[in-house]
């Protein structure tokens, strides 16, 4: 019989340490714990089965694009309709199932992200070419919103990941704000650049202005007002 | 032979828990719980799957599959004989019920142990029991040839089945315009890191009963009572021990969720679920409790309202939740969709834990010498981490904790309050 010398409890023979505290229990006479567990070494199968149901989803979504864009391809060959219109159903109808590939999760999320951005960049690119526009507006606009949302969203990403919070509805509303404000600035910049030819920010201020004032209150009422200054405002408001 | 033809091609609705378990039920909800039997030698694989074969044709309610409706799902009898398996899963695994013809309970073995789960969807801890019972008593009649004369709380596989075992009790006893019980409000949940979907551990505490019922006897109370306070105590301690503010931690509220099983109240014997929980609290804003408050609290709020008038505003306010027609016509898929999401706001906001005493359980004297040890376990939850179950057989009791986390803490103070009472604890898990 073997005993935690910490809970006072008695132990499974052969259990390396106090199944309640971690505490390291002597091994006395090299039992070994697999050999007298009451449970075998358990298999999880959640990956497993959640995996089986997203390939049949996955599959029911290819096979229904996969036959929607043969049936486009043979209008498109055989009956003499608005070509342009259909060449955009296809494209669109292809361009949504790279991005649900993508949203399924498959890879790395590091590589959905980017292969999601890179499809939203041929999409748009493949529209331009489509529509014969010679205003560059694939160039002037679409590819650098593309990109700062991009750059947007694994900025956020990248902060959510790589540092410690103790409390999320403090901390997520935060980074949301920071996201929306460099979202805006970025749009009014983008604009202002095509429109007047030069960086000019109006609306995007205000936007920052007012997110700022949130973010320093949410950060107050986590963090509280240190004990000097909460002194000096309740001397000042004769509180 | 009649009677079992009658049950064939028949479906059963399901019950009035049974409609939330099967709308609920996730990956880390599986509302599937465990019971186990620790035999005195290694499990005879054949004998089992021979004793489950001759046992099932007495259960016709619980040989089914369940099949989708156009509003909810219901049970349908079927003709797949159910398998043995040995274990290789965690414990109280996912029933991918919805998708396949898996039958809502599996029976289990490793070593000298028998499992067998059910899906709460299809029986509560009262029905299981019987099942539990009969396969034991076939196991030993196949196995040694042992024919008890008592049965005791196991089913007579040659009676014949009676229709009352599997009505729905919560519709024959509910009453018309009896207003619903007070709503809930938000307590106390343990903010543990939970484990990886799929996975779930158990720890299993063994006691005696003797020393414990002693001391539940000198608090004239009872023996649920008792170990409810303990359990409250070692939350109320471990809030005590956190690192936040003391405004903060005077602001929780500690409930445990206790299961009464209405077949003692009412006179039911349905074989499916019938039971109402009870949610006795202490508000940490009123001041720190002792034990003893506690074991006053607890028996107060037992006293005024364990009885079948009280009781029946929560049957009541179930079977009108069911049979509300705005409810009714949602299609299922839509259900299936919103259930799990308001379950998981508003379905366990109510309670901290959960504390199930499922008593005394007894087998027959033949075969009480190859039956070592007998415990349930509590179906996984997300919401409520950490859930206890208690049965004693034999003189010994086992706490036996379900928890979908890693952390130990609360189990730490807990079991060492039994130890500090100076009773011997034995743990048993099987985390790794």
């Amino acid at each position: 019989m073997a005993y935690c010398p910490k809970c006072g409890v008695e132990v499974e023979h052969g259990v390396k340490k106090c199944p309640l505290c971690d505490f390291p229990i002597p091994d006395l006479d090299e039992a070994d714990e697999q050999e007298n567990s009451k449970y075998p070494q358990a298999i999880n199968t959640y990956s497993e089965d959640h995996l089986g149901k997203k390939n049949l989803a996955f599959f029911s979504i290819g096979i229904i694009a996969l036959s929607m864009v043969a049936i486009i391809g043979v209008v498109y060959m055989v009956y003499p309709w608005n070509h342009v219109l259909l060449k955009y159903i296809a494209l669109s109808i292809i361009s949504v199932f790279v991005i649900v590939f993508f949203a399924m999760n498959y890879l790395k999320p590091n590589y959905n992200f980017w292969g999601a951005y890179i499809t939203v960049v041929i999409t748009c690119y493949c529209i331009y070419r489509i529509g014969e526009t010679q205003n560059g507006w694939f160039l002037n606009y679409a590819l650098p919103i593309a990109t700062l949302v991009y750059v947007g969203i694994s900025l956020f990403r990248f902060v959510y990941h790589h540092t410690r919070h103790k409390s999320k509805f403090v901390f997520i509303p935060t980074n949301l704000i920071i996201f929306i404000i460099i979202m805006a600035i970025g749009l009014d910049g983008i604009i202002s650049l095509n429109t007047q030819g030069w960086l000019h920010l109006t609306w995007s201020l205000i936007v920052a202005a007012s997110g700022s004032c949130i973010i320093v209150i949410l950060q107050t009422i986590y963090h509280r007002i240190p004990e000097k200054t909460r002194k000096i405002i309740e001397k000042k408001m004769h509180l | 032979m009649m009677e079992e033809k009658n049950h064939r091609n028949k479906f059963y609705s399901l019950d009035n828990a049974g409609f939330l378990y099967t709308s609920i039920a996730s990956s880390r909800m599986s509302t599937v719980y465990r019971m186990t039997v620790g035999l005195a030698e290694a499990v005879d694989k054949a004998a089992l799957q021979q004793a489950l074969e001759q046992i099932i044709h007495r259960f016709p309610y619980f040989q089914v599959t369940l099949k989708r409706g156009l509003f909810w799902y219901y049970y349908e009898h079927t003709e797949v004989i159910p398998q043995v398996e040995e274990e290789a899963y965690y414990p109280c695994k996912t029933m991918r019920q919805r998708q396949g013809k898996t039958l809502p309970f599996r029976v289990l073995y490793y070593k000298s142990y028998i499992h067998v789960e059910f899906n709460h969807s299809l029986c509560d801890g009262g029905g299981g029991l019987v099942f539990f019972q009969t396969l034991l008593v076939e196991y030993f009649k196949v196995k040694k040839g042992i024919v008890p004369k008592d049965l005791g709380n196991a089913m007579d596989i040659h009676s014949d089945v009676d229709p009352k075992e599997f009505e729905d009790s919560f519709k024959v006893y509910h009453k018309e315009k009896v207003p619903p019980p007070p709503g809930d409000r938000k307590v106390y949940h343990f903010p543990f890191e939970l484990l990886d979907k799929g996975e779930y551990l158990l720890l299993t505490g063994i006691v005696p009963v003797a020393p414990l019922l002693a001391l539940a006897k000198q608090n004239k109370c009872s023996l649920t009572q008792y170990l409810l306070a303990l359990y409250m105590e070692s939350i109320q301690e471990y809030i005590q021990g956190l690192p936040m503010s003391e405004k903060k931690k005077r602001h929780q509220r500690i409930a445990i969720n206790v299961p009464v099983d209405l077949r003692k109240m009412f006179p039911s014997i349905t074989m499916r679920n019938f039971f109402i929980s009870l949610n006795p609290e202490i508000d940490l804003a009123l001041g720190y409790y002792t034990r003893e408050e506690i074991i006053e609290q607890i028996k107060s709020y037992m006293g005024l309202y364990m009885n079948p008038k009280y009781i029946n505003r929560y049957i009541s306010r179930n079977v009108r939740n069911e049979q509300f027609i705005f409810l009714r016509i949602i299609p299922l898929w839509v259900k299936k969709l919103l259930m799990p999401i308001i379950y998981n706001r508003y379905g366990e906001r109510g309670y901290t834990s959960g504390l199930s005493n499922l008593g005394v359980i007894t087998v027959p004297e033949e075969i009480k010498p190859f039956v070592k040890s007998i415990q349930v376990f509590p179906a996984p939850s997300a919401e409520s981490r950490l859930k206890l179950v208690t049965v004693s057989y034999d003189g010994k009791l086992s706490l036996s904790f379900g928890k979908t986390s890693g952390v130990t803490v609360i189990e730490k103070i807990f079991f060492r309050k039994i130890r500090q009472l100076g009773i011997p604890v034995k743990i048993e898990t099987n985390k790794r």
